[in-house]
């Protein structure tokens, strides 16, 4: 039998890549194998040896600082160059556009509902404010007083907003038990109703996340996480790191990707469930702790489990609105 | 690796040179021999590298604000290398494919420095398929994520998980073949 399998996992234990699951199936599979399991200690140190760069017999490294030094002089007319275009966080680039709002002169409420269903949408309030809402995202506000003292919407979802600046009106947010006061801004709320916690996440300009008596400002790349269920106010405030494609990962599902890193197969089904609009039927409960690592961009349901087939073998079935995973 | 990039990226973009140079020390060749994997011919790769580095200059602030530094120049070498590949795919002649084994010759000044083991171990490297030595190179030398190879190389990171996996076992071998046959060996 190959024992290819408890050299993969060597070589994640080795790089970090590996995750606790398997670690225990790596000290499995050495039990079971005291012939590879003696070379253990062999490949760490093979691991920890550096590898000899071939010196440079080409003297490649010298002959481009000569056409790179010239280069750093400033006023210089520089060669043909490939821009690099700097990963910018998807919110810098969204403009704010202020859109005058007019006063309706009515006094009766008067509800106005924004809704995405099994899809996305962008809807710009009255008062020009932007928001990008995720599948299964309702809002709402009363349109007859939206803008008058407060403006005050209710988020039931996801969305992303992009915080008109108005002076004197400001911006409030109810989402679960929480609530959130803005000024110009943008951030992502994360509280749709089966989550188990709301999540805020700022991108730039400055919030305050009130709920149960308590405030907390977030600063931007700051994300807020405060659960639904516990009573005690168990919050918890973090700073987040942008991933390698300069993005924070909670902004991802504005840019039409799907981003999970070492998520269980569980977590990620409730992930694709929002994303193509399907439910998940898993044969057995092991397959659910399955781990994934990955991008969905612009697959189809079809083509994103065949790619998470690559890494994990199970087997799925399509059929309609119901995907059924079995082993 | 430098262990203080994110000093070296306030210094560049304050407008040192000198700080600027020991960023190209430190990733000159390791951008290199990616750009020689894409593109088979060291002509081609030492230019798109000096674009690379040339660019990083004209654009401080790119590099200043990017949050995993070496991503950025690895992914930046990438780029600017599939774009020369695409600009230029009609000059590939046979000859670049022999430049680029030629990348394998072992250099043997390089090695009287080294132990007999090391030796063994470089040439032992040096025998993987291109694609494995690299893959193995850019997670263990260059301590690149696997996803992040697996998107610089745009293959799967399944594909990274067993090229590491084949690198660590064929070395690992090697190694144990030359402990019981070497007697100096360390």
């Amino acid at each position: 039998m190959s024992n290819d399998r408890i050299w993969i996992l060597l070589g994640k234990q080795f790089s970090g890549e590996i995750t606790s699951a398997e670690l225990s199936e790596l000290e499995k599979l050495l039990e079971d194998d005291p012939g590879t399991a003696a070379s253990r200690e062999l490949a760490a140190n093979v691991w920890q040896t550096p590898l000899q760069e071939v010196a440079d017999a080409h003297n490649s490294e010298s002959r481009i600082w000569d056409a790179v030094k010239p280069q750093l002089l400033p006023h210089r007319p520089r060669p043909v160059l490939h821009r690099l275009v700097a990963a910018a966080a998807a919110a810098a680039v969204l403009a704010v556009g202020w859109i005058g709002w007019q006063h309706v002169r009515s006094t009766t409420p008067a509800l106005q509902q924004l809704s995405a269903a099994a899809g996305k949408s962008r809807v710009t309030l009255p008062d020009g404010s932007m928001v990008w809402l995720n599948a299964h995202t309702q809002l709402h506000y009363d349109k007859n007083s939206f803008g008058k003292q407060y403006r005050e919407i209710t988020l039931n979802g996801e969305a992303f907003f992009d915080i008109a600046k108005s002076e004197g009106s400001p911006f409030i947010i109810h989402a679960g038990k929480i609530k959130i006061h803005v000024l110009g801004t943008a951030f992502n709320v994360k509280a749709y109703t089966d989550d188990s916690a709301v999540y805020t996440t700022l991108v730039r300009g400055k919030i305050a996340v009130s709920f149960q008596g308590k405030t907390i400002v977030l600063q931007p790349e700051e994300k807020l996480t405060v659960p639904v269920i516990q009573q005690a106010a168990a919050f918890q405030q973090q700073h987040l790191e942008k991933d390698s494609s300069g993005l924070l990962p909670e902004i991802s599902w504005l840019n039409n990707k799907l981003v999970f890193d070492n998520d269980t197969f569980d977590h990620l089904a409730g992930k694709m469930s929002q994303w193509y609009g399907v439910t998940f039927h898993f044969d057995s409960p092991g397959l659910q702790q399955l781990r994934f690592t990955g991008i969905i961009d612009t697959e189809s349901i079809d083509e994103a489990l065949k790619m998470l087939q690559l890494s994990r073998p199970f087997h799925f079935r399509i059929n309609g609105k119901e995907v059924h995973i079995s082993n | 690796m430098h262990n203080d990039i994110p000093e070296l990226q306030k210094r560049i973009y304050g407008g040192d040179t000198q700080a600027f140079k020991e960023l190209y020390d430190c990733f000159c060749t390791p951008l290199l021999q990616l750009a020689l994997a894409i593109v088979h011919n060291r002509e081609m790769a030492e230019e798109i590298v000096a674009d690379v580095f040339i660019a990083v200059w004209k654009n401080k602030e790119g590099l200043y604000q990017a949050s995993n530094p070496k991503w950025y120049l690895y992914a930046a070498t990438r780029n600017i290398a599939l774009n020369y590949l695409r600009k230029y795919a009609h000059k590939k002649t046979l000859h670049l494919e022999e430049a680029y084994l030629l990348e394998y010759e072992v250099n043997p000044e390089a090695q009287l420095i080294n132990t007999e083991m090391m030796r063994h171990i470089n040439r032992a490297i040096h025998e993987l398929p291109p694609q494995c030595r690299l893959i193995f190179k850019l997670v263990k030398e260059d301590g690149l994520k696997y996803k992040e190879v697996a998107m610089l190389l745009n293959i799967s990171i399944k594909t990274v998980e067993n090229q590491v996996g084949i690198a660590l076992k064929k070395l690992t071998k090697m190694k144990a073949f030359l402990i019981t046959s070497l007697p100096d060996a360390q």
